[in-house]
């Protein structure tokens, strides 16, 4: 028996366009589970500066906090480096540097567990011999097996070596 | 039959299409840098060629930089003299520091020696061609570039990173060690790569 044998003809082709929005909706839905987890940005609150203060995200899952002491942010000395997260199960969690406008090499030091939501590691960027330059340091946290990466810029200044 | 075969295969592309539109319109994370592999490398020593293969059984610390380096370099590579001066002579022996020229156009290997016999007798400077230099560099994750502006001549400076890279006994690089770091930590890094450290060692 085929549909069109009980249903008026018209009836037919809406259950087919229901049908498939329904599974289109469902493909939507559960899209993160059935593809491979991707980055996800972070954008931090408007007006954050890392040489005054931390650096806040918020998102559904938690909120995600980097900062960096001392500040203003030293060149070529070592600085800490603190991550304050809600985020649930938190694996890892790395801050990675890199200069904006330039290719600075490799730079991302992991942080460890230092209390109940907080990471904490050291880091260190490098001078650069043609003044102040634009920095990229963004927070990478492996939650749940989900990379949530939250991005932050910042100038360095040469004469800043506290 | 063939009816409700091509519906379902059209209810399957529908949901397919969805997951993949979403995936497609997530936004895309920053671009970072790949994390750099370490690995075997061939260079000239002012002694004849080096391979980092020939230190194996050794704990390498790597450093890229240049002769004419205004400050960087030489405070780095005086915080690794102070620190091959804090280990004892048997772990001294096991501990080679590698100074690899990122400017191929002025360091001579001769140059190269007198600079390096400064800091400390440990310290094999080596140079190559700047192919050779950028493949090393590569690998280590190493960036370094003549910095743009006015230049009298021959006096040229070079951006470059910092961090002294630390191989393993094995040949696997294990650390980055940043600028500025106390000869004190450069120490502990070392030996617990030589299996030295105290603290491990009653563990």
């Amino acid at each position: 028996m085929s549909l069109r044998s009980f249903l008026p003809s018209y009836s037919a082709e809406l259950l087919i366009v229901a049908a498939m929005l329904a599974v289109g909706w469902l493909g939507w839905w559960l899209s993160p589970l059935l593809l491979p987890a991707s980055d996800r940005q972070l954008q931090p609150l408007a007006g954050c500066d890392l040489h005054r203060g931390a650096c806040v995200a918020e998102t559904d899952a938690g909120r995600v906090e980097l900062a960096i002491q001392p500040r203003p942010v030293p060149v070529a000395r070592p600085f800490r480096i603190e991550v304050r997260t809600s985020l649930p199960d938190v694996r890892s969690v790395e801050v990675d540097f890199a200069g904006e406008t330039m290719n600075m090499g490799y730079n991302r030091p992991r942080l460890a567990a230092a209390g109940p939501g907080l990471w904490a590691g050291e880091g260190t960027i490098p001078v650069c011999v043609t003044g102040p330059m634009l920095w990229r340091a963004t927070a990478l946290i492996d939650s749940g097996g989900r990379r949530l990466a939250m991005p932050v810029l910042f100038h360095s200044d040469p004469e800043v070596r506290r | 039959m063939k009816r409700a075969s091509w519906l379902a295969a059209m209810l399957l592309l529908t949901a397919a299409l969805a997951a993949g539109l979403r995936f497609w319109l997530a936004p895309a994370g920053p671009e970072l840098a790949t994390p750099p592999t370490g690995g075997d490398f061939r260079l000239q020593s002012p002694v004849g060629p080096y391979a980092l293969a020939d230190s194996r059984g050794k704990v390498v610390l790597l450093y890229f930089g240049y002769t004419y380096c205004p400050d960087i370099c030489p405070t780095s590579l005086q915080t690794v003299a102070q620190a091959l001066d804090g280990l004892s002579a048997d772990e001294r022996a096991r501990v080679q520091v590698l100074f690899v020229s990122v400017d191929p156009e002025r360091d001579t290997l001769e140059r190269l020696r007198d600079y390096a016999a400064f800091f400390a007798p440990e310290i094999l400077p080596l140079g190559g061609t700047p192919q050779e230099i950028a493949a090393v560099a590569q690998r280590y994750g190493v960036y370094y570039a003549r910095a743009s502006g006015p230049e009298a001549g021959n006096s040229y400076v070079i951006d470059h990173g910092a961090f002294v890279y630390l191989v393993a006994p094995d040949g696997r690089l294990v650390a980055s060690l940043p600028h500025g770091i106390e000869p004190g930590r450069m120490i502990e890094e070392i030996r617990q790569r030589l299996g030295t450290n105290p603290e491990r060692k009653s563990s």
